[in-house]
């Protein structure tokens, strides 16, 4: 148990402290009350986070239970200040509407869970149900995943890098915990394990695909966020699988077999907890820097900033590359163990098809990733400029040493790959020194100089030719202004990709719900006399109902 | 004693659809004393003579002190008739002679009886109270609100009066202290409201309500 919360606790309090260093620099310029408030708010959020995980060394079942929900519940209302702390635009207010509105539904589903726990006729498949809806809104499994995307763009860099690195995954501490807790393992085994399965499958792909058409960086790594607590789900599913192969353990070798599976599938759901934050809480503070040097978020419209901002430029290239799992980079490590796990049980025969299911689903995740990153990465950083770039200079030293932070896990895993290139270096270096006379020309430069750079490739240009493939489920939206005219004039084309589950599956149910509460408008009519009059019919036909 | 408190409680039916059926204020406010001045004699009566003291604060309060209240805030305001009440006056004294029946049956249905008082007790409170929320829904005068209120307590202490006789009437007084203070209060706010809208109409109080915010949000 202190394992765990070790695991859970690192994530926050290094990322928690990365990300209040980097807002020295990020507020940098912004009113002091202003800035006392973001203070205020993210450590309110870290100190609840902090509480939720240690609510449960309480001890006594009741005690613990009061002790998280109130942790849990004062989590979500601090960060939700985080999310509408600049609230002066309406993407923000809305963005803050739809957080609190899903931190409350999560409570609500606890607080019925916890209340059920107390009753023996209520099954306890109900519960793990009730806990796995209520966890799965802060963890963001789909359909429940819709805040995501919205908050994280809408809240400050810092306040998105703790929200994502480390609150995210404290929806699996609270979940692995109160289904211990409340359940009996071998009972809710099998429950677990599928819903892990099919719901990690669909937030690793989904989130992922989503992610590869955004042109807004922070919403990129919000679906990405998504994207990589489906690889955890897979992970603590393939574990969980192992439990319903209890039998197995009697059987000669076998017992070895299904321990291996989960040794090795619950380290790289753990391991990638641990990635995850470091890396997404890294990125989210680049993004932060891009945001505060440049004002925009809009990959299409930067291009070329790896010759301004080299250092957030390479640490952010690096964190991608982490996170998009190429080797020998930390997340690559992560994924490697469940990788092993499944391949480990296909190899025995041991629960073939989830680990065919998870090979399947990790390896097109893992494809698609490499790719978002790419685009997200060299439509930014590399290239030339989109834009006047001219006033744009390096971040501040403490934004950069805030990313230095959550750099630690990729340098540890760098030192033997640079090892190796080493040689390689010093021999071009010594052996074929390269003469300097070349002139300087322009990056990725194909005859577009003389117009503009804007005419280079995009980073939605990048991702098309894939977003085209999964046309069927993203639903982009194409915006054309052309001409059919013999001259050419001005033409435009913009897309957009928005979160198809909020778009065609929650905005209809809240629209739906909005109306049936208007009928509730024709009781509030205004007038006095139908007030009373309302009053009075309720009050004699509840006379009536108690008389007869 | 109970042929004295029936024929009280019978001239109330006939001050209920005076009640509903006058449109003139000053009539509607002398109705209402004189429904004062009888229920203050019931607790008298049911109880055979004791209560004096009672007794006399009721008739006080509730058949002079509150009557003069109202007519001064009458005149201060101008006001002398109930102009477009929301329901007419030939309906009102239909709609309280049917509900007058409605509870009489009701009553007779369910075997709803007091204890110590006489079977013309519970119908007639349940007609009085309604007669008084009839009053509050269909007028529009605040004058005319607040003798509704009063009629409504009227039947309430009908009622207190004919089912409990001991701690009933500490209760009623109570009560009394509650409404002369109410009564008190709303004179004088009447007298503001005329001054500041130039009317007692209620219906001009409603737009200080939710309402434009309601339209705003629905167009």
């Amino acid at each position: 148990m202190i394992a765990i919360a070790i695991l859970f606790l690192v994530p926050i309090l290094l990322v928690g402290s990365a990300a209040l260093i980097h807002a020295t620099g990020y507020l940098h310029g912004d009113g002091k009350k202003r800035q006392g408030w973001f203070y205020f708010y993210m450590i309110g959020t870290l100190v609840s986070m902090c509480a939720v995980v240690g609510s449960t060394f309480l001890g006594d079942k009741v005690m613990t239970m009061l002790a998280f929900i109130l942790a849990w519940e004062s989590m979500g209302l601090f960060s939700s200040g985080l999310v509408g702390f600049e609230s002066e635009s309406k993407e923000s207010k809305k963005a803050t509407w739809i957080y609190l509105l899903s931190c409350h539904a999560g409570a609500v589903f606890l607080i019925l869970a916890g209340a059920f726990s107390f009753r023996p006729e209520v099954s306890q498949v109900v519960i793990f149900f009730l806990l796995l809806c209520g966890f799965g809104l802060k963890i963001g499994f789909p359909p429940f995943h819709v805040w995501l995307p919205e908050a994280h763009p809408a809240a400050p860099a810092p306040a998105s890098a703790v929200m994502s690195g480390a609150m995210i995954p404290l929806g699996f501490f609270g979940l692995v915990f109160w289904t211990g807790v409340t359940c009996e393992t071998k009972v809710i085994a099998p429950y677990f394990a599928w819903s892990m399965l099919i719901l990690g499958s669909l937030a690793a792909l989904g989130g992922i695909l989503f992610a590869l058409p955004q042109r807004n960086i922070k919403k990129l790594l919000a679906f990405s966020s998504v994207e990589n607590m489906g690889v955890i789900a897979l992970g603590l599913g393939l574990a969980a699988f192992t439990y319903t192969q209890g039998d197995l353990l009697t059987l000669d070798g076998k017992a070895s077999v299904v321990d291996g599976i989960f040794t090795l599938a619950a380290l790289g759901a753990a391991l990638h907890i641990v990635n995850h934050a470091f890396l997404k809480g890294g990125l989210f503070l680049g993004a932060g820097s891009v945001l505060r040097m440049t004002g925009t978020l809009d990959a299409d419209k930067l291009g070329g900033l790896m010759k301004k901002m080299p250092w957030t430029g390479t640490l952010f290239t690096l964190n991608a590359f982490g996170l998009a799992a190429l080797p020998p980079l930390p997340a690559f490590l992560s994924e490697l163990c469940i990788y092993i796990a499944a391949i480990y049980a296909l190899s025995q025969g041991v629960l073939v098809i989830p680990a065919a299911i998870i090979l399947i689903v990790m390896s097109l995740t893992g494809g698609i990733a490499a790719a978002t990153y790419a685009k997200i990465v060299s439509a930014t950083f590399l290239g030339e400029a989109r834009g006047d770039q001219s006033e744009i200079k390096e971040t501040p030293k403490s934004m950069i040493a805030a990313q230095l932070i959550l750099f630690i896990p990729v340098a540890i895993m760098l030192i033997p790959a640079l090892l190796m290139i080493a040689p390689l270096w010093l021999f071009r270096r010594f052996l074929c020194p390269r003469g300097n006379t070349k002139p300087r020309q322009l990056t990725w430069d194909c005859g577009y100089e003389a117009p503009t750079a804007r005419m280079a490739w995009t980073g939605t240009a990048f991702s098309q030719p894939l977003a085209d493939t999964f046309k069927a489920v993203l639903r982009p939206r194409t915006h054309v202004k052309s001409t059919k005219d013999i001259f050419p004039k001005e033409e435009a084309i913009a897309t957009e990709t928005d979160d198809i589950v909020l778009a065609r599956g929650w905005n209809p149910v809240f629209h739906l719900s909005a109306r049936a509460m208007q009928l509730f408008h024709l009781f509030q009519s205004g007038s006095l006399h139908f007030y009373v009059l309302v009053m009075i019919l309720a009050i004699a036909a509840l006379l009536i109902w108690g008389a007869f | 004693m109970n042929i004295f408190a029936d024929i009280i409680l019978a001239s109330l039916v006939i001050i209920n659809l005076r009640l509903a059926g006058s449109s003139r204020l000053g009539t509607l406010i002398r109705a209402v004393a004189l429904q004062g001045f009888f229920i203050g004699l019931l607790p008298l009566i049911f109880t055979g003579g004791e209560h004096w003291g009672i007794t006399l604060i009721n008739i006080a309060v509730k058949g002079v002190l509150m009557p003069i209240m109202l007519t001064y805030a009458m005149k201060k305001t101008n006001t002398k008739r109930e102009l477009e009440p929301l329901v007419g006056c030939g309906k009102s004294v239909a709609i309280i002679f049917a509900i007058t029946l409605m509870s009489f049956y009701f009553c007779e249905a369910r075997h709803i009886e007091a204890e110590i008082a006489t079977r013309l007790a519970v119908p007639l409170a349940f007609t009085t109270i309604a007669t008084g929320l009839f009053l509050i829904i269909s007028r529009r005068k605040a004058i005319t609100q607040v003798i509704g209120f009063l009629v409504f307590e009227n039947g309430v202490s009908i009622f207190g009066a004919s089912i409990a006789m001991e701690y009933g009437l500490l209760i009623e007084l109570g009560i009394l202290l509650d409404v002369f203070v109410l009564v008190f209060i709303l004179g004088i706010a009447i007298y503001d409201i005329s001054r500041t809208f130039s009317s007692i109409d209620i219906d001009k109080l409603n737009h200080l309500g939710d309402r434009g915010h309601i339209h705003l949000r629905r167009h």
